[in-house]
């Protein structure tokens, strides 16, 4: 589950650089197209989690390791949640026609933002879920 | 010093990067635990390494687009020398018959260390409190003028500020050489290479006024 998890995301990285690569070349349909997919990838991402804390069969106060595996998990769901937040803001300013080939920050930096979380999605996993 | 994260795009070869980095780390691990070690220290050294400077040293030049309006923008960065008389008398004369919009960027100065292990609100306090007597002497002066606090590296400060100030023109304000760290740095040249706009430097000197 986790692995598809670690996909979803990877994935939502490639989709919010295309939503931003496409504004720069003024593409409005390829930005409000790339912000929505990423939001949905997103919410994805953070249902699959939720599902798989229902499922996972240990809670919190169960040890080093399952505290370890909340507060990782569930520090980096709430900087998910942000970044989400973000992609929200950016997509409704997209849809009322906001941003430009010049002027984008608006769905640069929280780009910027996803890809940080991202990175650290993979470090998580790869320490919680492989290692 | 590169930024990993300066725009989208650096930061999606990031994503790409840790990702096969990873899988790298996983696969040695997978052969010998010890190897995996090996090969996640050698990573993590190599991407520093990239960080500080790499074989390339230098990023690529940023194109400035500028709005098309009828005033001249100026984006001056100054730290210790935004009270300099120099600086000051240049700005007067380039605020003389232009209609112009002038941005002061005053840096906080932080150490290093204390940048890692503080926060910086003194420094943001030493800096705004440069900044208002700074902007107050040129408001006397006539030259509308506004300012912000930026990041501690100079460099850094400029690119923020020229994501909502797309200037026609820098001014970079320093100590003379010898006493500057900021063209020990060759922030000047590297705002020059960095930039496609002009930028003039000027160079107050504020131990000869205090000494005259």
């Amino acid at each position: 589950m986790a692995a598809v998890n670690t996909a979803i995301l990877v994935t939502s990285s490639f989709t919010i650089h295309w939503a931003t690569q496409s504004i720069k070349r003024n593409d409005r349909n390829g930005l409000r197209a790339g912000l929505v997919c990423t939001i949905l990838l997103g919410t994805a991402f953070l249902g699959t989690q939720l599902v798989e804390y229902a499922h996972v069969g240990f809670n919190t106060s169960d040890g080093a390791f399952a505290s370890v595996f909340f507060g990782l998990t569930g520090l980096h769901g709430a900087h998910v949640a942000v970044g989400l937040s973000l992609l929200t803001i950016s997509a409704v300013r997209s849809f009322k026609g906001h941003f430009s080939a010049e002027h984008h920050h608006g769905v640069e930096i929280p780009g910027i933002y996803w890809h940080f979380v991202d990175v650290m999605w993979i470090i998580v996993f790869f320490a919680v879920y492989v290692l | 010093m590169k930024n990993p994260l300066r725009d989208e795009a650096s930061a999606f070869q990031v994503v790409l990067l840790t990702l096969g980095g990873a899988v790298l780390v996983v696969l040695a691990a997978w052969i010998n635990t010890w190897l995996g070690l090996a090969v996640f220290i050698v990573l993590v050294c190599a991407a520093l390494w990239a960080i500080r400077g790499g074989l390339i040293q230098r990023p690529p030049q940023t194109h400035v687009v500028r709005d098309e309006g009828p005033s001249r923008r100026i984006l001056v960065i100054a730290n210790e020398t935004v009270g300099g008389d120099e600086l000051r008398t240049l700005l007067e004369r380039k605020a003389e018959g232009v209609a112009e919009e002038m941005l002061l960027v005053c840096p906080a100065l932080n150490s290093r260390v204390r940048t890692w292990t503080s926060d910086e609100d003194p420094a943001r306090a030493e800096a705004q409190s440069r900044l208002d007597a700074s902007l107050a002497r040129l408001g006397e002066a006539g030259v509308s003028v506004r300012g912000e606090i930026g990041d501690g590296d100079p460099l850094q400060a400029l690119e923020d500020a020229l994501r909502e100030f797309p200037a026609d023109e820098i001014v970079v304000s320093t100590h003379p050489p010898g006493r500057s760290h900021w063209l020990e740095q060759g922030v000047v040249e590297q705002a020059r290479h960095r930039y496609d706009v002009p930028i003039t430097h000027v160079v107050v000197d504020l131990e000869a006024r205090q000494t005259a």
